[in-house]
């Protein structure tokens, strides 16, 4: 972890350098910073993402078709994925690269911060560009407030605790956005039988408790974290928006779940990836 | 109703994965466990070793490492509600207070202790109580040792800033604001109190009333309180640089550039200034006026940081800590390491040295604590390192 954590911090430090030493500003460039580097993998996450949720009434429909064999259902899938240039590693490699790059992010800026003496011992490593010995500790107020604390929600200080409440909601709000703008849109099904899909309904329950949770983690956590957890948020609303798969509708009504048919033939829209593409059947346009 | 409590089922679930998100996203956050690392004292009335670290203080017999036995007035062990002989261990009611800095003896059976989270405690010896369960609040958390001159008690905060209270009503007196955090325990020579602060400087105050008499800029955060010889303060700074610095005047004398952060005091001995860096180098340095000279070719006698101040035993070996987990016997002439000892846990604390009797000990010894909780204490015997007892909890 160290290879990615180390010259994390080296660059936030980098960044709190010649940012006017202003940590805040610092998280800032450097989530985005992140988000910018890692677009070529998250547009290919999200992608495949969509792709699979187009994939969906397929490959129920396959599963209902072969529900006592197992092999076949397997072969069949892999034929239709092969159809339709879908590779299923296509969305998970990319989470799997991200995600100890997003950990390593969030720890740095923790390191970074360095609210205690054994965190600031630890910064002492991790310095891999010279010359920031004499900007060390990081200036880790902001406004009066403590970015190595948690939000003060009913402290002595009004000031702490409007702040505090603008923080904790804004990640609660911003997490909610964007889990609303990059949910993929549900597959339509004319059929009114039809039971609710569960993975969609599972979705539209992550809707709900992420922001929450996350909400939680921002009164638990420093102000620093929630800071990183809001710029991250709009960077990833920006981010779907300026690829074309922001679903703005999302936000102005609760997006009905995805209806699984019995049978019956379900049209699948939108490209298929890869070289396939080009030889798919004449049905999925 | 099915579907219902299908659908709490599932909200459940998730609640689960994302709590596990939690606790991985908590535990990848590299952030230790403890803020500081624990302070080893004596109490040479109850020839005792008092261990400060997190949620207790412990009494601990120098002999053997082993809680010392609570005793009553006549001297009789006192014992819990079970029959079970009691010990001398104290945590404070409720949600433990944390105490990491050296508790400091105020009367004959009193010791006060201020902890790193909550306040100023005072704790009876002969009960092993608290005087008072809450203590007197602070508003800012306290890593280094506070210093307790006559009726003062001067504290360093990790919230930016020294204080001074009156020792008998714990009263703010007077405060020193920094721009950064003070670790360091400050230094009273005369009426002059020396605070050195992660803001980069060294401030010198009028003790009585808090006045600023000078600040000095070191160019890199302070984290040690100067060692005062003869009118001159030595310390080092994260600029990688040990400094001597008049101490009247409040300007830079001599000053040495060192392979990396200096965070720990030196030590004199034999004229000859010693003291660890971040990464694992120790120096010997001999004023020479308006210079140092070295003693010896900084050595890396240990791969991680020295933090505390070297100690000299008394056949002249020095010995330091390390954060790689080792302890290490170095010639005081040719600072060449010649017996190295390996432990469960990062050395970071102080180290003491018990000279043989002191405490009824019959080997002069060097006292460590570690972060492991498999062996928070150990004693070694001076001499030839040999190990001697360990403490867990």
């Amino acid at each position: 972890m160290d290879i990615i954590l180390n010259p994390f911090v080296s660059v936030l430090t980098f960044l709190y350098s010649i940012l006017g030493q202003n940590m805040v500003l610092a998280i800032v460039v450097f989530t985005l910073i992140v988000r910018l580097v890692m677009y070529p993998l998250t547009a290919q996450q999200m992608k495949s993402s969509q792709s699979m949720q187009k994939l969906q009434p397929e490959l129920k429909k396959l599963q209902e078709k072969y529900k006592g064999d197992r092999e076949k259902l397997a072969a069949e899938q892999m034929k239709l994925y092969r159809e339709y240039g879908f590779n299923p590693l296509g969305g998970c490699l990319p989470l799997i690269i991200q995600f100890p790059i997003f950990i390593a992010l969030y720890q740095a800026i923790i390191i970074a911060l360095a609210a205690t003496p054994l965190q600031l011992l630890d910064l002492s490593g991790r310095l891999i560009i010279p010359g920031f010995d004499s900007i060390i500790p990081l200036n880790n107020e902001f406004l009066g407030l403590n970015l190595t604390q948690p939000p003060a929600i009913g402290g002595a200080s009004v000031l702490a605790t409007v702040v505090g409440i603008v923080l904790v909601a804004g990640v609660v709000i911003t997490t909610w956005l964007q889990f609303k703008v990059t949910m993929p849109a549900p597959a339509a099904n004319s059929d009114p039988n039809a039971k609710p899909d569960p993975s969609a309904s599972m979705t539209q329950s992550m809707g709900t408790i992420m922001p929450l949770m996350y909400g939680f983690f921002a009164l638990s956590f420093s102000i620093g974290i929630s800071i990183y957890f809001i710029v991250s948020n709009i960077a990833g609303i920006v981010q779907a928006a300026l690829m074309g798969r922001a679903n703005f509708k999302n936000l102005f009504g609760k997006p009905k779940p995805a209806i699984v048919t019995a049978g019956g033939p379900a049209k699948i829209e939108g490209r298929a990836t890869g070289k396939q593409s080009t030889q798919r059947p004449a049905k999925s346009k | 109703m099915l579907q219902s409590s299908s659908r709490w089922w599932k909200r459940g679930s998730t609640a689960v994965v994302l709590g596990v998100l939690l606790l991985v996203l908590a535990g990848c956050a590299g952030g230790p466990l403890d803020p500081v690392w624990g302070s080893l004292s004596i109490l040479p009335e109850n020839q005792s070793i008092l261990f400060a670290f997190d949620t207790h203080i412990t009494q601990l017999n120098p002999i053997d490492g082993s809680r010392l036995p609570l005793r009553d007035a006549d001297g009789n062990v006192r014992l819990d509600d079970a029959g079970n002989p009691r010990t001398w261990d104290v945590t404070t009611t409720g949600t433990p207070a944390k105490f990491f800095a050296a508790p400091i003896l105020i009367a004959p059976e009193t010791l006060l202790a201020v902890s790193y989270d909550r306040g100023i405690y005072e704790l009876d010896i002969e009960t092993a109580r608290f005087n008072t369960a809450e203590g007197q609040s602070l508003n800012a958390q306290v890593v280094g040792n506070p210093l307790l001159v006559d009726d003062r008690l001067y504290v360093p905060f990790n919230g930016r800033n020294l204080t001074a209270y009156d020792a008998v009503a714990y009263t703010p007196l007077w405060t020193l604001e920094t721009e950064q955090s003070v670790y360091a325990q400050p230094l009273l020579v005369e009426n002059t109190l020396y605070v050195t602060s992660l803001d980069h400087n060294l401030y010198a105050l009028d003790a009585e009333n808090g006045t600023v008499i000078w600040t000095l800029d070191m160019g890199g955060a302070v984290t040690s309180q100067p060692l005062y010889v003869d009118g001159y303060l030595y310390f080092g700074s994260f600029a990688r640089k040990f400094y001597k610095v008049d101490a009247v005047e409040g300007a830079i004398v001599a000053e040495f550039t060192t392979r990396d952060w200096v965070w720990g005091s030196p030590l004199l001995y034999n004229d000859i200034l010693y003291f660890g860096d971040v990464s694992g180098y120790l120096y010997g340095l001999i004023d020479d006026g308006s210079a140092f000279t070295t003693a010896f070719e900084a050595t890396q006698v240990t791969t991680r940081a020295i933090l505390s101040t070297p100690v000299v035993t008394s056949d002249g070996q020095i010995v330091v800590g390390s954060r790689d987990r080792k302890l290490v016997w170095v010639n005081a002439e040719t600072g060449v390491a010649e017996v190295t000892r390996e432990l469960a846990g990062e050395v970071l604390g102080n180290i003491l040295v018990i000279p043989a009797g002191e405490l009824g000990n019959s080997r002069e010894l060097v006292v460590i604590s570690t972060l492991a909780r498999s062996e928070l204490v150990v004693a070694f015997a001076a001499d030839n390192g040999e190990r001697l007892w360990s403490f867990a909890r």
